[in-house]
């Protein structure tokens, strides 16, 4: 009887688990249209940082242990879709540009080494 | 499409991308713990999951301005 009882205890509560989660990705929205994925995951950003460390805190004020301040995590200030973009363009005119200044040089080239060998 | 326009579209596409992986992720962890005994599958099904409707929803957002959406007209009879 008690064994009965609990293995359906314990069903219930995988259950209800099971479907709180499935509940919580419904109503988030987070299996939905691409927009609201992306209002959730800003949202997330803005929440969770906070969110932790005032859980840290909590949890250092309750077990009386410091945490270490952790230094500043460097910020780049690097632009990938613009440098690559300009990478680009700088490759392409290069390219382009290529031929008439292989032949400008090769002709400045000439006419040094005939001015050398006069 | 501009190249503003491009740029926000990837964006949104990579955001959706990484929702929808950690949720399949997520809820597959959830049904692996409680129903399927820690087995591996439900991870795996769950972030395939996610992925193949963010790459549905990526190729619509991205197919959408060129899409044409006609109706049938029926012939009037003379």
């Amino acid at each position: 009887m008690v064994p009965r009882v609990w293995s359906l205890m314990r069903f219930l509560i995988k259950g209800s688990v099971a479907g709180g989660a499935v509940y919580l990705v419904y109503d988030q929205e987070l299996l939905g249209p691409s927009d609201k994925s992306q209002a959730v995951l800003q949202k997330a950003e803005e929440v969770v940082p906070p969110a932790m460390y005032q859980f840290s805190q909590y949890v250092c004020e309750q077990t009386g242990l410091k945490m270490p301040q952790l230094p500043a995590p460097p910020k780049f200030n690097f632009h990938i879709r613009d440098t690559w973009n300009s990478g680009i363009i700088t490759v392409m005119s290069a390219l382009s540009v290529a031929p008439s200044k292989a032949c400008e040089y090769s002709k400045e080239g000439w006419e040094y080494l005939k001015e050398r060998t006069k | 499409m501009s190249d503003s326009e491009l740029g926000r579209k990837w964006d949104r596409c990579m955001a959706d991308t990484v929702v929808k992986i950690g949720t399949g992720f997520g809820l597959g962890l959830v049904f692996s713990l409680t129903f399927f005994k820690r087995r591996m599958w439900p991870l795996a099904f769950g972030s395939g999951m996610g992925l193949g409707m963010a790459y549905s929803n990526c190729q619509h957002d991205f197919q959408a301005p060129y899409l044409l959406h006609g109706k049938y007209v029926k012939e009037q009879e003379q």
